[in-house]
C-alpha cells in the first residue's frame, strides 16, 4: 500500500509500505485523515512518544474492509466508519476504571503505531473491543467526519469542567479548528457568553461567523479586552487551545474567581509556568488538564454532529492528497484556513 | 446550636464549614478512591473525617506531629505517613504505584506544594486548602497537567450553606468534634494561646473564659 512513512523530523517519503492483515485487527480503507496540528509538530521536531518510522495520522475516515464485530452489532464491511486512535491495555486500573484515555501502556494510532496517512490502516482488537470504531451516517461527508475525533477531545475537556456557571463566561484562547469546536460546544451546550482570542484574520473571522460573542487579537491589550467584555471580572471558563506557551500565564490573567482553566494543549516550551498558589486558595480558581478522548466522547460527538446540533461543514478547508503530504504539513504549521485533509491516497 | 455541643467543640463548625467548600470544589470524585491529606493539623482531621464519612475514601495523612498523628490513626486513617524523604515511595506503595485520587494541602508548608504533585494519580484533584507565606518555586508542569487530566485548584473560606451542613452533619453524629479540642485559655492569656497554635501543641486551641 502507498503510505508516508514518517522517518524523523523533516523526512516524510511517500512510499510503498508491505502490508498484511491479521485476525486480531480490523483493516479500515482510509477516505480521509486530516492533519492535527500534533502532526505537523512532530513532523518537524519528532516527539518523545514517536519511534520512527511510523506512518502519522490519527483523525480518521474511512471503509471497513470486512465484517466487525462490535459490542452493538456486526458493521458490514464497506461501513464508513470513523475511529478512537487511543488503544487501551485493557488490564490497568485506568483500563478497568473506563478511562482509556489514561491507560498506563497507552499506544495511540499515528503516534505509537501506524496512522491514517496510507491506503490502509489497522484497528487493533482493543479498540473495537471499548466502542471505539463508530459508523458515520449518509449526511457526513468523509472530510467533515475526521473532525469527529478532535470533538470528542473536547467533549472530554469540558467534561473536566465539572459544574460551569449558568450565563458564564468562556475564553477560547486559540482560533485554530480547536478552538472554533470549542466555541460551537460552548454556544450549543452551555448557552454561554463566548470569547475567541486569535491571531489570524480569517480565522477569527470564522469565529465571528461561528457565534463568538466577542473575538480579540491576541497581543498587550487582550487582558484589558476581556476585562471590558466581562465588566472587570474575567472569565468563568478559559480553554488554552493554543501550544504557545505565552497562552499559559495570559489565561491565569483573564481568569475570574471560582473559574477553570483547562490545559487542553500540550506545550513545547513551558519553564515560565508558575502560578501563585495563594491566588488559586484565595480566588478558588482551578487549573486542569485534558487529553484525548474516550468512546463515550466520540459517540457523542457522532450524535451532536448527525442531529446537526454541531456544524463541521465549513472547518475543512484545504484538500491534499498523499502524494502532497508535505504541503499538508506545511499549510497546517502556517495556519492556512482551517482543518487541512488528505483525501486522496 | 443544638444542646448536644459544647462551644467548644461548636466553634470547629467555621473551619468544618470551610472544609465542606473545599469538597464541593473537587466535583466528581472518584468510588472508592484514594485521598492523601497534607497536614495533620485540625484542618487535615477534619478533612480525614469527611473523607471517612462522606465518601467512603481511603484515607492517608501526611504529617509530622506524633501525638497527630496518633490522633489521624485512632480517626480512622487507613495509613499515617510522616513527612519526609520517603514519603513519596510511601504513598506510591499505599496505592500500588498509582498515587492519590484527591490531595489535599492542609497545611502551610511551601513545600507541600511540590510534594502534591508527585504523589498524585492521573486523573486526580489537587486542592491548595491552605494559603502560603512562601511559595515562589511551585511551577506545575503544564504538559504533566495535560497528559495526566490533573486539576489544580484552591478553596478559600466557607458560605452559609457549608455551615448550615457542617451543623447538620455534627448535630447528626455524623461528624465527631468532641476530640479536636484540646487545649483551653482564658482571654488573658491570649498569647498562650497564640503559641500553643503555632507550637502545634494538641490540636485546636479555644479561649473560652472572657
Ligand atoms: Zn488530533
Ligand atoms: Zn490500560
Amino acid at each position: 500500500m502507498r503510505a508516508a512513512m514518517f522517518y524523523g523530523p523533516n523526512k516524510m517519503i511517500v512510499e510503498e509500505s508491505s502490508f498484511s492483515h491479521s485476525e486480531n485487527e480490523a483493516t479500515i480503507k482510509m477516505d480521509a485523515c486530516a492533519v492535527c496540528g500534533y502532526d505537523a509538530r512532530v513532523f518537524r521536531n519528532g516527539h518523545r512518544k514517536v519511534k520512527p518510522p511510523v506512518i502519522l495520522g490519527h483523525e480518521i475516515c474511512g471503509q471497513t474492509l470486512q465484517a466487525i464485530n462490535t459490542s452493538k452489532g456486526v458493521l458490514s464491511a464497506g461501513t464508513r466508519v470513523v475511529v478512537l486512535p487511543t488503544i487501551p491495555c485493557l488490564s490497568c486500573w485506568y483500563c478497568n476504571n473506563q478511562q482509556y484515555n489514561l491507560c498506563n501502556n497507552l499506544m495511540e494510532i499515528g503516534s505509537t503505531i501506524n496512522g491514517g496517512f496510507a491506503e490502509y490502516v489497522k484497528i487493533p482488537q482493543q479498540v473495537i473491543k471499548i466502542g471505539g470504531i463508530v459508523p458515520v451516517p449518509e449526511n457526513l461527508c468523509n472530510e467533515e467526519a475526521t473532525l469527529l475525533e478532535p470533538l470528542a477531545c473536547c467533549l472530554n475537556g469540558f467534561s473536566r469542567l465539572g459544574e460551569i456557571e449558568k450565563d458564564g463566561v468562556i475564553a477560547i484562547v486559540g482560533d485554530g479548528p480547536i478552538g472554533l469546536l470549542h466555541l460551537q460546544l460552548s454556544k450549543k451546550l452551555y448557552n454561554m457568553r463566548s470569547i475567541v482570542i486569535g491571531k489570524i484574520p480569517f480565522r477569527m473571522q470564522m469565529a465571528e461567523r461561528m457565534g463568538a460573542d466577542a473575538v480579540f487579537t491576541f497581543g498587550n491589550g487582550t487582558e484589558e479586552d476581556v476585562s471590558d467584555f466581562t465588566r472587570g471580572r474575567g472569565a468563568d471558563v478559559v480553554i488554552v487551545a493554543t501550544s504557545n506557551p505565552e497562552a499559559l500565564n495570559f489565561a491565569t490573567k483573564i481568569a475570574a474567581k471560582n473559574s477553570k482553566i483547562n490545559l487542553f494543549a500540550s506545550f513545547s516550551n513551558c519553564n515560565s509556568f508558575s502560578p501563585d498558589p495563594n491566588w488559586l486558595h484565595y480566588n478558588q480558581v482551578s487549573i486542569m488538564g485534558s487529553f484525548s478522548s474516550t468512546p463515550l466522547t466520540l459517540q457523542k460527538a457522532m450524535k451532536l454532529v448527525s442531529d446537526g446540533e454541531i456544524d463541521l461543514s465549513k472547518m475543512v478547508t484545504n484538500r491534499y492528497s498523499l502524494n502532497e503530504i508535505e504541503h499538508a504539513m506545511l499549510a497546517t504549521e502556517e495556519f492556512h484556513g482551517l482543518r487541512v485533509v488528505v483525501n486522496r491516497f | 446550636m443544638p444542646e448536644n455541643l459544647c462551644n467548644e467543640e461548636a466553634t470547629l463548625l467555621e473551619p468544618l464549614a470551610c472544609c465542606l467548600n473545599g469538597f464541593s470544589r473537587l466535583g466528581e470524585i472518584e468510588k472508592d478512591g484514594v485521598i492523601a491529606i497534607v497536614g495533620d493539623g485540625p484542618i487535615g482531621l477534619l478533612h480525614l473525617q469527611l473523607s471517612k464519612k462522606l465518601y467512603n475514601m481511603r484515607s492517608i495523612v501526611i504529617g509530622k506531629i506524633p501525638f497527630r498523628m496518633q490522633m489521624a490513626e485512632r480517626m480512622g486513617a487507613d495509613a499515617v505517613f510522616t513527612f519526609g524523604n520517603g514519603t513519596e515511595e510511601d504513598v506510591s506503595d499505599f496505592t500500588r504505584g498509582r498515587g492519590a485520587d484527591v490531595v489535599i494541602v492542609a497545611t502551610s508548608n511551601p513545600e507541600a506544594l511540590n510534594f502534591a504533585t508527585k504523589i498524585a494519580a492521573k486523573n486526580s484533584k489537587i486542592n491548595l486548602f491552605a494559603s502560603f507565606s512562601n511559595c515562589n518555586s511551585f511551577s506545575p508542569d503544564p504538559n504533566w497537567l495535560h497528559y495526566n487530566q490533573v486539576s489544580i485548584m484552591g478553596s478559600f473560606s466557607s458560605t452559609p450553606l457549608t455551615l448550615q451542613k457542617a451543623m447538620k452533619l455534627v448535630s447528626d453524629g455524623e461528624i465527631d468534634l468532641s476530640k479536636m479540642v484540646t487545649n483551653r485559655y482564658s482571654l488573658n492569656e491570649i498569647e498562650h494561646a497564640m503559641l500553643a497554635t503555632e507550637e502545634f501543641h494538641g490540636l485546636r486551641v479555644v479561649v473560652n473564659r472572657f
